[in-house]
């Protein structure tokens, strides 16, 4: 059943990334960044289901997160308009991120303490981005559209926080707890691909419209 | 922390957790629209303000015209209507002809002056657009445009004209006589067509000549463009151009109530 849930999710993230590649035309880098994200995530999901052999991908899981965190990092920068002046934290947090994971860990370890971290830094600025958008002044292009991703980021993050904050208890635990957990997770992570697919489609008919 | 317990607690943060984004999202949500109504009913009323700020302004322009038109056709022109009555009058009493030639140039340049006075004051406000309407006055600036026959102007439906009454008839007629003067100026154009019907209460005016056109861009709109548009909300109107192989097409509708 569980796998049948995880080939669901794949099923979804791909086609998700096959929307923004096929139906969205060239914008405004915001959207193209978050594309190239779901993009990249789909990537993941292809090869995560290629090199699974029964047990937890953990390479690819730690490259995931990184690339995770500089797509979304480039987002939320470009969101607050701030991505010059602060670009050189993601290349910062970067080297820290792969020194970390290569030599005080290994990367053959499910140690999420950057993950959590990086969860817990999205939350805040989805938050923060949200509050920009009510100030009227705050006149960004396409804000009805990024707002969906904002929500798909706060609902796929504040669930994958909790569960993360918790793993190396549960990580341990009978094979039927784990699987309740993942199932709460994929749950959410489609919520969160709904609102992708959602906006990628305002979108794709905003071009529609414009285009007629 | 035992298992079991560890599992309820991450279910129930996952919880709270959802539960406060889904709020959050509920309270940005409505905040938003309530703010974009806001800023609608602002926009909304800086337009109306605009749009009174305008009328007053146009209102009192009219009124200013027609008190020089009435000034120049009342107290300027019959005075020089006086002169020129004595300035005759004088020239049939003297004999001197050296004298005689210089009394009646004088006289001709009263006339000349007299004939200005009269265009200027009808151009300020055509007294036919007072005393008898919208239609009588655009039939008189067709049959002044006919007179030459360079430039041909034919109007259907003119009828629909004729129950316009106070500030409208004046808006219109002014928008007319601008795209004409457009048209004289610009578009060396042979014939100028304007058709009117009336469908469900709205006026529809079509203007069109076949001139050369207009090549227009953001920066080319002038004052005469401006001052349609601004008619053109006054009258609380519309107006397009239609694109045409040859000269120009303009669509106006009115709300003719």
């Amino acid at each position: 059943m569980i796998n049948t849930y995880i080939y669901f999710i794949t099923f979804v993230t791909i086609i998700t990334a096959l929307i923004f590649l096929i139906g969205v035309k060239k914008r405004d880098t915001i959207i193209m960044v978050f594309g190239s994200y779901l993009v990249m995530c789909g990537c993941f999901e292809i090869i995560s289901q290629l090199t699974y052999k029964g047990d937890y991908n953990i390479p690819a899981f730690h490259l995931y997160n990184l690339l995770e965190f500089i797509f979304l990092s480039i987002f939320f920068l470009l969101v607050f308009e701030k991505l010059k002046d602060w670009f050189f934290l993601i290349i910062l947090l970067s080297v820290i991120f792969i020194y970390y994971i290569v030599f005080v860990q290994t990367i053959f370890t499910y140690i999420t303490f950057l993950k959590n971290i990086s969860d817990a830094i999205f939350i805040f600025a989805s938050i923060a981005s949200l509050f920009k958008f009510l100030d009227s002044e705050f006149k960004k292009e396409n804000v009805q559209i990024i707002k969906y991703f904002i929500y798909g980021i706060l609902i796929n993050f504040c669930g994958a926080f909790c569960i993360y904050l918790f793993v190396q208890f549960t990580l341990n635990y009978p094979k039927n707890i784990i699987y309740s957990i993942w199932y709460v997770n994929i749950t959410l992570k489609l919520i969160a691909q709904g609102f992708y697919i959602y906006a990628l489609l305002k979108l794709i008919q905003k071009d529609r419209v414009v285009y007629e | 922390m035992n298992e079991s317990e560890i599992i309820i607690f991450v279910f129930v943060s996952i919880g709270i957790m959802v539960a406060l984004v889904v709020s959050l999202v509920i309270f940005f949500n409505f905040s938003q629209k309530k703010i974009i109504a806001q800023k609608e009913r602002n926009h909304l009323l800086k337009m109306n303000f605009q749009k009174e700020m305008l009328e007053s302004t146009i209102n009192t322009q009219e009124a200013e015209r027609s008190r020089i038109a009435r000034e120049l056709h009342d107290d300027i022109s019959s005075k020089l209507n006086i002169i020129n009555v004595n300035v005759d009058f004088i020239k049939l009493k003297i004999d001197d002809q050296g004298l005689q030639s210089s009394i009646s140039s004088i006289s001709s340049a009263l006339k000349e002056s007299l004939e200005r006075s009269r265009k200027i004051s009808h151009e300020l406000m055509p007294p036919i657009l007072e005393k008898f309407g919208l239609e009588d006055a655009i039939n008189d600036l067709m049959n002044q445009i006919n007179l030459f026959g360079v430039l041909k102007m034919n109007i259907i439906g003119s009828e629909h004209f004729k129950n316009i009454v106070d500030q409208k008839k004046l808006h219109i007629f002014r928008i007319i006589q601008e795209l004409i003067n457009n048209t004289i100026k610009h578009a060396e154009a042979t014939n100028i067509k304007i058709e009117a019907f009336l469908e469900k209460e709205i006026l529809e005016i079509n203007y069109s000549d076949d001139g050369k056109g207009i090549v227009s861009t953001k920066n080319s709109i002038g004052i005469g463009t401006m001052n349609i548009e601004s008619r053109v909300q006054i009258l609380n109107a519309s107006w397009e151009n239609i694109p045409q192989e040859t000269g120009i097409k303009y669509k106006f509708k009115i709300p003719y109530a």
